[in-house]
């Protein structure tokens, strides 16, 4: 579960978010949406820790998340050993292996064994699709497969909630199906998941709930359908008006 | 018949100095060993300390304390800006008026490890400033704390892109401490001076020293080929 209420984050007079509010049941998918500039990465970086905020209260399952500045490291790791985020551009570890890189944060982190968190690695990486990649370095492997090792080492640290950022907007359309077709397996196995992306396909017929954000603040939540008809709101016109216009309207 | 008389004698001139020259070498074989010794040492050890100096200095380059970076970076500017025989001559000349009183050997080691560890610390830095700040995002984001960054995602990509430069330092290491027979270290140059003062073959004992140098530094250019090879970062990593 995750509950956002009236999270807000500046950036001296720049408005980054403003009383964002939303909730994501256990086990469901949520869809950001929104154009470029309108706080989604923010956000996801608000959730994970890596910028802290202004106002407002996160929730992640059990764990209230405290980040303002002058907390300390020790509150952090236990909030990301809540939260796993995946980035756009995958951020792969290039002096590692595939294995290495999904093994490492279990062993360090948490203190795993190595044994153990090896062999975690390979589990993760052979459910991605990657059993035949261990000691492929990241510039061995292709985007898609590259994203999903990066979902197998979020995957790694066991989250509560995992996040992705647009984790498909740096791939083809063959290398987005694979990624999506991985992130509707974990949504089957109910992996809790928000996911900022400009893939409506994921909007439309993999997830729960779909959260419009522009501005810093959430213009409309409820599915991708009834945002689409909402005539009263400029922003959701023109952003499913330009995107009737490069053929992704749902 | 002056003329003949000129080339004989300077023949037995040269004959007699090249005589001279050899066996002031045997002489003082021992003693040029020595200095070779002391050269090879204070090399080996500043080339060592050296980087230890360097990767603390660049640690502290990248704190998140404002103080500490700007201290670091002002300790870089400062030390790569002072020429190093400077250094030395403060160090030695300017440190027994303030009491302390060391040998020239440390007064060399410590000399150069200020020295050089800017100068790998400037190094690192240049690495650094190459890595992708997304990449140290993604390891902050699964709960790795600054220091596991520092030591597992960021050292060990810096050290192998600073390969090639770190290994011209040792080079450099190796040419410039012949400089410190000038604070009394009698080490491998020192002693190549003193030979030449007691033959006055100037062009052979200088030209037999570079020699020396050269395979030295030949020796470590292989070594650093081979070094660069073996820990290279993954073909298309940053």
């Amino acid at each position: 579960m995750i509950t956002v209420e009236r999270l807000t984050k500046h950036y001296g007079k720049i408005r980054g978010l403003e009383k964002v509010s939303f909730r994501v049941a256990p086990g469901q998918l949520t869809v950001v949406i929104g154009p470029s500039g309108g706080g989604k990465s923010t956000l996801l970086r608000c959730l994970n820790g890596l910028e802290p905020f202004d106002e407002g209260r996160v929730r992640i399952g059990s764990f209230e998340v405290d980040v303002r500045p002058g907390q300390g490291q020790s509150g952090l790791t236990r909030l990301r050993e809540e939260v796993g985020l995946v980035f756009q551009s995958f951020n792969l570890f290039p002096h590692l292996t595939a294995q290495a890189n999904v093994e490492l944060a279990p062993r360090v982190v948490k203190g795993m064994a190595a044994a153990e968190s090896a062999a975690l690695a390979r589990d993760l990486l052979d459910k991605v699709g990657l059993g035949g990649r261990l000691d492929a370095y990241p510039h061995q492997l292709s985007g898609g497969q590259q994203q999903r090792a990066a979902i197998a080492r979020a995957l790694a640290m066991d989250p509560a909630v995992l996040l992705l950022d647009e984790p498909t907007s740096a791939l083809d359309p063959v290398l987005t199906r694979d990624v999506v077709a991985l992130i509707n397996r974990l949504y089957l196995d109910n992996v809790t998941m928000l996911c900022v992306t400009h893939d409506l396909f994921l909007a439309r017929y993999i997830c729960d709930q779909v959260v419009f954000l522009a501005q810093g603040r959430v213009h409309a939540q409820g599915s991708i359908e009834s945002l689409s008809q909402q005539r009263d709101d400029p922003s959701l016109q023109a952003f499913f008006g330009r995107g009737a216009e490069s053929g992704v309207a749902c | 018949m002056l003329n003949a008389l000129g080339a004989v004698l300077h023949d037995a001139l040269q004959a007699s100095l090249g005589a001279s020259f050899t066996a002031d070498l045997i002489e003082q074989g021992p003693l040029i060993l020595d200095g070779l010794a002391k050269t090879l040492w204070l090399a080996a050890g500043v080339s060592l300390t050296g980087l230890l100096w360097g990767v603390l200095v660049f640690r502290a380059s990248t704190s998140s304390h404002g103080a500490v970076r700007r201290a670091a970076k002002a300790y870089i500017s400062f030390f790569i800006g002072m020429p190093l025989l400077v250094l030395l001559f403060l160090m030695y000349y300017g440190l027994p008026q303030w009491g302390v009183r060391v040998s020239p050997f440390m007064v060399a080691w410590v000399g150069f490890t200020l020295n050089v560890g800017a100068y790998n610390a400037a190094y690192l830095t240049t690495a650094y400033s190459g890595l992708s700040r997304d990449e140290l995002d993604a390891a902050a984001a699964q709960g790795f704390s600054g220091g596991q960054i520092f030591r597992l995602i960021v050292l060990p990509q810096v050290l192998r892109q600073s390969v090639p430069a770190l290994t011209n330092q040792v080079i450099l290491n190796l040419k410039d401490s012949s400089i410190v027979f000038l604070i009394q270290v009698t080490e491998f140059f020192g002693r190549m001076q003193e030979l030449a003062a007691t033959n006055f073959q100037f062009l052979k004992t200088y030209l037999l020293a570079a020699a020396v140098y050269l395979v030295l530094v030949s020796i470590i250019v292989l070594a650093a080929r081979w070094l660069e090879r073996r820990v290279a970062l993954p073909s298309g990593a940053v």
